[in-house]
């Protein structure tokens, strides 16, 4: 009789509230699959994220977001901060994408056409120049090693903080200020010669303040 | 051009991608994972057997059914139980759950588990409290109504003669099923819950039956407060359209808002509804608001609350804020709800329904993520409500 259904009747008292992320992390420890379904909708966007800075959008980087969260959701006890949940999910996903660049080139080794290799994802808000550019800068980052290449990625795409990306890639804030400085160096060298690249070099060769 | 523009270009491109990542990725999780062909013969005998043994162990340390007692003796699944006709008659199990019949109410405790019971209210009234608890397992039948229970506390009633089926709920949500409720109909701390099966006569009730009478007959029979007590019924007005004289009248949106039909009551009250909404007493104008809700039709059912609002300060006026906040919840509008609520708790704080107010605000500043509301709200009930059907709620929100 106009009654909603249980389902969407927000006047049933449910366990909603996890306020801190130390709160959903107990909770996912005690298997609750509220407590679960919770973790994933509040950080698979940031992973996604991650992965696909990482490595560009290609159609298959869900694969490596589900990835990220059964990795995590096994692991959860080992994490020892659960207010760090964030960095933590980050590492995680930073640690999946390099396994998957590790992947490509072993098989990019073995198999001279990569025949697993998808094609990278339709870029719909962007411009044919603009595309054009994308695609040049991850065909850039491709011949990077892949510290250099995930650093400069979360930095300069993702903007991310550098305490966050030292955290991510676990090592020191001096180790991700190097492979940012040489990152960028072999990136805007890279781009000088690359025609989609280098008109946007006119304002200047460097990339923000890394 | 500059490269901070092609990153953010870059950004831009992959964040339009990210929601069919983030859905794809939610249902390979959603997925089982397939299983693994080759599974060594041995192991799986080995496992069987360790299963097996669990399983085992687990029926050996299996808890005991609950057991319950009729007034002062041990009482036994399937005996019949009847209050004594001057008299209340309580059941009390032993998770502490008590049962309390009204006198004359008649029924029995069908079932125990060792999580709950089955217990069958043949008529009568009876209060009930049943302790929170994970894996409470309670089912009320009453009369042709199942009530299926976890922790709450509720009084509910079934009149065989004049079959109407009553639910007063007090503490946390139970799930209705029954003739004439489609489905399971959820029914929370604060709301009542009538429904009549019986034929609908053309005659106005009397001035004291319907929910309120029921509620506070219940509140008086088992002792329970009667501040949950609905809207009382509303008389005949105003006056019906003239029929031919050998045509029965037809029936007032009363008389059928009384049958559970209200959007046929809603169709009959909708002629005269201004003129209701500013001459009618406070119990009309309530309960064309609640005729209205109950059809769908928000604006009138706001029209009739906020007429009510302003006619009638006081108790009848709160009633009818809450009523305003209840439908903002559900609805749901977050800020409607949060200030009709606000609203309740300021003009009424020590109201009946303020406890169920402060604990619904709670809900909502939870539900919007509103971290430091949400934290203060929470302080504001604990302090309040210690043991309020909303604490568990409002601990786990506090640092």
């Amino acid at each position: 009789m106009g009654e909603p259904a249980e389902a969407d009747d927000p006047g049933v008292i449910r366990p909603l509230a996890f306020q801190s992320d130390e709160d959903l992390v107990a909770a996912v420890r005690r298997n609750d699959r509220d407590a679960k379904r919770r973790l994933f909708e509040k950080y698979a966007p940031h992973v996604a994220r991650v992965i696909a800075r990482c490595l560009g959008a290609r159609p298959d980087n869900a694969d490596l977001v589900h990835e990220v969260f059964v990795m995590a959701l096994r692991d959860i006890a080992r994490l020892r901060e659960p207010a760090a949940l964030k960095g933590w999910l980050s590492a995680i996903a930073v640690h999946a994408a390099r396994g998957y660049l590790r992947h490509k080139r072993r098989r990019r080794w073995l198999s001279f056409f990569a025949p697993d290799e998808l094609p990278e994802a339709p870029a719909p808000h962007a411009d044919g120049d603009t595309r054009d550019a994308i695609r040049a800068t991850y065909r850039i980052l491709d011949t990077l090693p892949d510290d250099q290449r995930v650093a400069f990625a979360l930095r300069f795409i993702d903007q991310m903080e550098l305490t966050e990306i030292a955290t991510a890639c676990d090592t020191s804030l001096a180790t991700i200020k190097r492979r940012l400085q040489r990152a960028q160096t072999a990136f805007v060298a890279a781009a000088r010669d690359d025609e989609h690249l280098a008109p946007w070099l006119a304002d200047g060769a460097r990339w923000g303040e890394p | 051009m500059s490269l901070d523009q092609l990153g953010d270009a870059i950004a831009r491109s992959q964040d339009a991608a990210i929601a069919a990542s983030v859905d794809a990725a939610r249902r390979r999780l959603a997925t089982p994972p397939p299983r693994r062909r080759r599974i060594w013969r041995p192991a799986l005998a080995a496992i069987a057997t360790l299963v097996a043994l669990v399983l085992g162990v687990r029926s050996y340390l299996e808890p005991e059914p609950i057991t319950f007692q009729v007034g002062e003796r041990p009482g036994t699944p399937g005996e019949p139980i009847e209050a004594p006709p001057a008299a209340e008659l309580q059941l009390r199990f032993s998770d502490s759950t008590t049962v309390l019949l009204a006198a004359a109410t008649r029924g029995v405790v069908d079932d125990v588990t060792p999580r709950g019971a089955r217990v069958h209210v043949e008529r009568g009234r009876a209060a009930v409290s049943v302790p929170p608890g994970r894996n409470a397992e309670w089912t009320f039948d009453v009369g042709p109504f199942e009530i299926a229970v976890t922790g709450t506390r509720f009084d509910v009633s079934w009149d065989d003669q004049a079959q109407v089926f009553l639910l007063v709920m007090h503490d946390g949500s139970v799930k209705v099923r029954g003739p004439t409720i489609e489905d399971r109909r959820v029914v929370v701390a604060g709301e009542t819950l009538r429904v009549p099966l019986g034929p609908i006569t053309a005659s106005a009730p009397p001035r004291d039956t319907g929910p309120a009478a029921d509620a506070r007959a219940i509140a008086a029979a088992t002792g329970a407060p009667a501040e949950v007590a609905p809207p009382p019924p509303p008389p005949r007005a105003p006056a019906p359209p003239r029929a031919p004289p050998d045509a029965p009248p037809p029936p007032s949106w009363q008389d059928l808002a009384a049958g559970g039909d209200f959007h046929a009551a809603l169709t009959a009250a909708r002629a005269g509804f201004d003129a209701t909404c500013a001459t009618a007493s406070a119990g009309d104008v309530t309960a064309l608001g609640d005729v209205a809700r109950y059809a769908g039709d928000l604006a009138h059912a706001q029209q009739a609350y906020l007429a009510v609002r302003r006619r009638f300060p006081g108790p009848d006026a709160a009633a009818a804020t809450f009523a305003l906040a209840r439908m903002a919840f559900q609805a749901p509008d977050d800020a409607q709800a949060i200030h009709w609520l606000d609203t309740y708790l300021r003009e009424d704080p020590d109201g009946a329904l303020a406890r169920e107010a402060l604990g619904r605000l709670l809900e909502v500043y939870a539900r919007i993520h509103d971290d430091a509301a949400a934290r203060r709200t929470a302080q504001r009930y604990l302090d309040a409500y210690p043991s309020g059907p909303h604490a568990k709620l409002a601990r786990s929100i506090l640092p």
